[in-house]
């Protein structure tokens, strides 16, 4: 019986108590003169009957599913030879992944030798009983919960309380989700970069200036120190981001203030929507936009500049060379990308400046843009550095469009025409694609991941803070 | 005379048509003149057909009851209604005899010489200094900083409030107190050397105390400026002004000395406000 | 006072004079920034322009597929079939040989090894197959003439499609095999038909065989996975945070997270989900129920700050008024609050999960970037996504792949337009304004 059927009788069990528990009610109701007289409504007590039978169906499979696999997995590992008890670690997951195949009916006993027949018995009957009481325990469970739950169902009970209690906790288990997020979140990062840190050098990692993972895998050497150098990944991100803030900035906080200053409500109604579209853009479509139409047309450009420079005599127009994965071209893209987060965030902040300070600058005879520029802009400035730092965020944690657009060549450079390598993407490259789980080269994704994940929370935190201190200050 | 003259004054608005404003709006030699001026919310009308002369060098107030349209008639003399969309003013306003909404007036160089106080102290998120500097920053009235430093000196004295600001002067103008605020935004205005200050209840969000510097200050102030002040206090109409107008659901009822509004009110609705039967 | 009353006159003329000189500039000065706000929204509005129409003229081609009508005579003889052979006889028989002889035949002056390669790459490698499919469904045809209309391979679509009868060397296409897409356009053979493959076959190492069925299958799997998970979820800490929460530092705590979550690169999500549910849990990879969980993860702040919002929105009256008639919170937030904050709670789960389904970075983490032939069946059978898909064709260096690539992000597109109009409709119909 599989986990979606079995899931599939839970649920039909758990409608079937809420009927049971219904008509109880109504049953004990009946002596004591209706349903008036009972301390909650028959829905009530239906609930909490249908939720007696389903709490603990649910727990018996999810414990079930949870714990068979590791009780399994060391009952038979009591029948193998003693030697394959003491190899390594990875080489007996081989062994012990060969003998779950062959109960799964792939491959035959004679290829790994005929010393693990026991184990694999021993496998094939314990998965039986597993496969077979799990369903069975389940259904018991669900069918003792259902009978207690009709025995608590009396007329003095108030089956509101207990419902409701069950109905808050549920909302308190689903708000902590948040919590578990950010925590897995941590420490999946942080144990994988530990694991990292064992075999490259904290600080070879955060000064080094070389980043070339795959020597370290070809020469299989474990900490091949100078390889694993964060900080040409840095640069180009930085680099790019930096692209980015400059397109989106000005536009962005430009387009933002036309619109809330300037633009009557028939064009705000349209042009605003307009720009948003670039919101909902996936990334994955820059990212194509990027690689196939803006970063050829730069190369055409420079290549076209370059060769009219060598026509004139102009040398430094002569040397230009223009990389097909320019950082420009990500940039640039990217820059669009966040034009709208930047102008919808400058957006609020500026309709945060009262209406007052505008007056006071009109009624002295301010011009609109003086007392945009002279008035609304400084005072709205701490919100809107907030903006910009929630969109440096932002372009630091974008992958697509450099996965796609900027290349893999980690260059330390600050030519904005030469191909430079993100942290986002080298996490990409990293992971896609089978990799063993313990190489150095995977463990830096997560390193990787780690400092993204710093940065980015740093940025965030800092933003938010700024932004809300504004906020206050016109409340 | 006409349907406010009726015992039920909310009929006033009910039945629309001309009206005849009692006493004396109109002067010789005004600095302002407001002819047929109606205001409208959109659909919604909020001033109705006013007729109203402003004196060289008086103090005018405005009273009445909330919603009587006197602020939005303030707003029109300067024409800080354009700021709102759906305002539309009617009529004919001048300022020195010259049409202050036709195409040729500058707007900008009207609220210049037409200066707001508003009702809220609003001083820019800057310094003292700044605030008062603005004005004559883009306007470019002065040349160098020791002209600017004069400039503010003056404007400050002006206002009473050197002696209590001149050893902070770069200290943000939101630290000052809310009467002091105020005054630092009459400053503001004067800086940029006007001719007529328009000033919005401007002591409405003051204390006492506040409010009888602020209204010494007005009394000062009109010797040299043309003042028109909005006020729901009786008693601040009657202390600062020489003529008042009253205004009731946007029509202009009575325009009298000060002393005869309140003392010998002609019309039927003055006289009931004044005594607190409406308001 | 006094020694200020005599200096005020002049003091007005001067200022006002000095004022006047200025306004031009001043004038001038407002006009270009109101042109600088003018530019700023024209560059927005045209980067969406162009970027739509970039896509849309690079896209359109591949929603056509050239096909060349040509009569096959299915001789028994040549197959080694009777119209009454079994299905494993049919399929035992040798379509490719035969497929090939009879090209020959049609073109005998293909004459050395490169030119017959060069003439059977003008259709699609898998047609052998194609004929093979069409004898079983009808095995009456053997020993008959029909007319086939054969899929052609990419390059002879590509040429057919920018470079026909123009010297430009965009197909990748031999002389000769050129020549005989030439005649069999001359000889009005060739027919572009709406590309139905596009649409009901899934990822092709061939172009012209190459269509997003599997997946947008997959992608619907992965976001019915995230909606089940996501909504709910969102919902009850809505509810929690605005209506039960008490206020202390946990409840803080849950909010500062949130906040931050909703922050965080959608990439690390890949890495939680990679970390977490795949070398943790040990689930599969490339599967839709795991894009789901780590999806669900990263829409979640998104539908919770929105749901909270239209909790907020709806005002302390009605709760009061349910409480005074001896409704329970509970009962209060069920009965009354719930109904009228959904349809906020609906547009935000629908931005949601436009959100989810453009998503790429985190999949590509849990392995969902793998080539995958089949439609998938259920949450757990392998699959890759929509925006996957475009991630993968874009690498492909042929350059049919460059317009299925269009093509896919025109589709992609079509549902984030559908589900954003519609959240947006039904803020506009269902959203109650207090």
């Amino acid at each position: 019986m599989s986990i979606t059927s079995l899931l599939l009788v839970i649920l039909l069990g758990t409608v079937a108590a809420y009927f049971l528990g219904d008509a109880r009610s109504r049953q004990v109701a009946k002596p004591i003169g209706g349903v008036r007289h009972l301390a909650a409504l028959p829905s009530y007590y239906a609930s909490m009957v249908s939720l007696w039978a389903l709490i603990p169906g649910l727990a018996v499979v999810l414990f079930w599913s949870i714990f068979d696999g590791p009780i399994i997995e060391s009952l038979v590992r009591g029948v193998l030879p003693i030697e394959t008890k003491n190899l390594p670690p990875e080489q007996f997951g081989l062994v012990m992944s060969q003998i779950h195949n062959i109960v799964a009916g792939v491959g035959s006993i004679e290829q790994i030798g005929l010393e693990y027949q026991p184990a694999v018995q021993r496998l094939q009957s314990l998965e039986k009983v597993s496969s077979a009481w799990m369903p069975i325990l389940t259904i018991i469970v669900l069918v003792l919960g259902c009978l207690m739950g009709l025995a608590a169902v009396t007329a003095k009970r108030n089956a509101r309380y207990s419902v409701e209690r069950i109905f808050n906790i549920t909302l308190f288990v689903c708000s902590s989700i948040a919590i578990f997020t950010t925590l897995g979140i941590i420490l999946s990062v942080l144990f994988e970069s530990l694991r990292f840190f064992e075999k490259v050098p904290f600080f070879d990692f955060v000064f080094g200036t070389h980043w070339s993972p795959q020597i370290a895998i070809r020469a299989d050497q474990t900490g091949a120190s100078g390889s694993f150098g964060v900080i040409p990944l840095i640069a180009g991100t930085l680099l790019i981001s930096f692209i980015a803030l400059l397109i989106a900035v000005p536009i962005g906080l430009m387009s933002a203030i036309y619109l809330s200053e300037y633009a009557s409500t028939r064009v705000r109604n349209i042009v605003k929507p307009a720009l948003e579209v670039l919101a909902g853009v996936p990334t994955v479509v820059y990212g194509f936009f990027a690689a196939l139409t803006v970063a050829p047309s730069i190369r055409h450009w420079g290549d076209a500049a370059r060769d009219w420079g060598a026509a004139n005599d102009i040398a430094w127009l002569a040397g230009l060379s223009v990389s097909s994965e320019s950082a420009l071209a990500a940039g640039i893209v990217m820059g669009i990308m966040i034009i709208p987060f930047v102008s919808s965030l400058s957006d609020d902040v500026i309709n945060a400046v009262p209406q007052s300070l505008r007056n006071g600058s009109f009624g002295l005879g301010a011009t609109q843009s003086e007392t945009i520029r002279k008035v609304i802009f400084p005072a709205a400035l701490p919100g809107i550095v907030g903006g910009v730092l929630l969109a440096a965020s932002r372009a630091i944690g974008e992958t697509m469009i450099v996965v796609m657009a900027a290349g893999l060549a980690a260059n330390l450079t600050i030519n904005p025409l030469e191909a430079v390598t993100t942290v986002t993407v080298q996490i990409v490259t990293l992971l896609v694609g089978d990799q063993e789980f313990d190489s150095a080269k995977t463990l830096a994704a997560f390193a990787l991941g780690l400092f993204l994940f710093v940065i980015t929370l740093a940025l965030n935190v800092i933003a938010l803070r700024v932004v809300k201190k504004y906020r206050e200050q016109y409340d | 005379m006409n349907t406010a003259q009726k015992t039920n004054p909310e009929a006033a608005v009910e039945i629309p048509g001309k009206y005849q404003t009692v006493g004396h709006p109109l002067l010789d030699d005004p600095k302002m003149t407001v002819r047929s001026t109606s205001v409208f919310y959109a659909e919604k009308q909020a001033i109705f057909d006013v007729d109203l002369d402003i004196g060289k060098n008086e103090v005018i107030s405005m009273i009445g009851p909330s919603g009587c349209g006197k602020s939005t008639f303030l707003r029109c003399l300067n024409r800080m209604n354009d700021t709102i969309d759906i305002c539309r003013v009617e009529g004919d306003l001048r300022l020195d005899d010259e049409d202050i909404y036709s195409k040729k007036i500058d707007v900008v160089e009207l609220r210049a010489r037409v200066g707001m106080v508003f009702q809220k102290p609003n001083p820019f998120p800057k310094s003292i200094y700044e605030n008062v500097a603005y004005g004559a920053r883009i306007h470019g009235l002065t040349d160098n900083k020791v002209q600017l430093d004069e400039l503010v000196e003056k404007s400050l004295v002006r206002c009473g409030l050197w002696n209590e600001v001149k050893d902070r002067l770069e200290e943000p103008a939101t630290g000052l107190s809310g009467g002091q605020q105020q005054r630092l935004c009459i400053a503001r205005a004067i800086a940029v050397g006007p001719e007529v200050i328009l000033m919005d209840e401007p002591c409405s969000a003051l204390d006492p105390i506040a409010t009888a510097t602020v209204e010494e200050l007005i009394h000062e102030l009109s010797e040299n400026f043309t003042i028109a002040i909005v006020t729901h206090s009786m008693q601040q109409a009657a202390r600062v002004s020489q003529r008042t107008a009253y205004f009731h659901l946007g029509k202009l009822i009575e325009v009298n000395e000060t002393s005869q509004v309140f003392t010998n009110p002609e019309h039927k609705l003055t006289e009931e406000y004044i005594t607190g039967r409406i308001g | 006072m006094t020694e200020q009353i005599t200096e005020a006159t002049p003091m007005k003329d001067t200022t006002r004079s000095l004022r006047e000189a200025r306004l031009k500039k001043r004038h001038a000065a407002e006009k270009r920034f109101q042109w600088y706000g003018r530019l700023s929204i024209a560059f927005g509005i045209a980067c969406v322009l162009f970027l739509f129409y970039d896509i849309i003229s690079k896209g359109h081609g591949a929603f056509f597929q050239t096909y060349i009508n040509m009569e096959i005579e299915f001789d028994g003889e040549k197959l080694g079939l009777t119209p009454d052979s079994s299905e494993e006889e049919i399929r035992a028989a040798s379509f490719n040989s035969f497929f090939k002889k009879t090209l020959r035949e049609k073109y005998p002056a293909a004459e050395t090894r490169r030119e017959k390669s060069q003439l059977y790459a003008v259709f699609t490698s898998d047609m052998p197959l194609i004929l093979r499919d069409m004898v079983i469904a009808d095995p009456s045809i053997i020993g008959t003439k029909q007319t086939v209309s054969m899929i052609a391979d990419d390059d002879t679509d590509v040429y057919v499609k920018h470079a026909l009868g123009t010297d430009s060397d965009i197909s990748r296409m031999g002389d000769f095999q050129r020549s005989i897409v030439d005649d069999l356009h001359q000889r009005g053979m060739i027919e572009k038909k709406f590309n139905a493959i596009f649409f009901s076959n899934s990822d092709s190492r061939e172009p012209e065989l190459a269509g997003i069925r599997g997946a947008i299958t997959g992608s619907f799997l992965t976001l019915m996975v995230t909606l089940l998970m996501s909504f709910p979820i969102a919902v009850a800490t809505a509810i929690y945070l605005e209506e039960f929460a008490p206020t202390n530092k946990f409840t803080d705590f849950i909010e500062v997270n949130i906040n931050n979550l909703a922050a965080v690169p959608s990439v690390i999500f890949g890495l939680l989900g990679l970390a977490v549910f795949i070398n943790f849990f040990g689930m599969p990879r490339s599967v839709p129920m795991v894009g789901g969980f780590v999806l669900t993860l990263m829409t979640l702040p998104t539908i919770i700050i929105s749901s909270r919002a239209s909790i907020k929105a709806v005002p302390p009256s009605i709760r009061e008024a349910a409480m005074g008639m001896g409704a329970s919170k509970v009962q209060t937030v069920i009965h009354h609050v719930l109904p009228l904050a959904m349809p906020g709670m609906l547009t935000g789960t629908i931005i949601g999960m436009a959100q989810a389904l453009g998503e790429t970075a985190p999949l590509l983490m849990i392995g969902m970037v793998a080539f995958i032939v089949d439609v998938p069946g259920s949450v757990t059978d392998p699959a890759t996504v929509l925006p996957v898909q475009i991630f993968l064709w874009s690498d492909s260096p042929e350059r049919a792949f460059v317009e299925k690539t269009s093509a896919a992000i025109m589709v992609l597109l079509t549902f984030l337009i559908i589900m954003n109009s519609t959240a947006v409709w039904l803020r506009k119909r269902l959203e109650r304004r207090w």
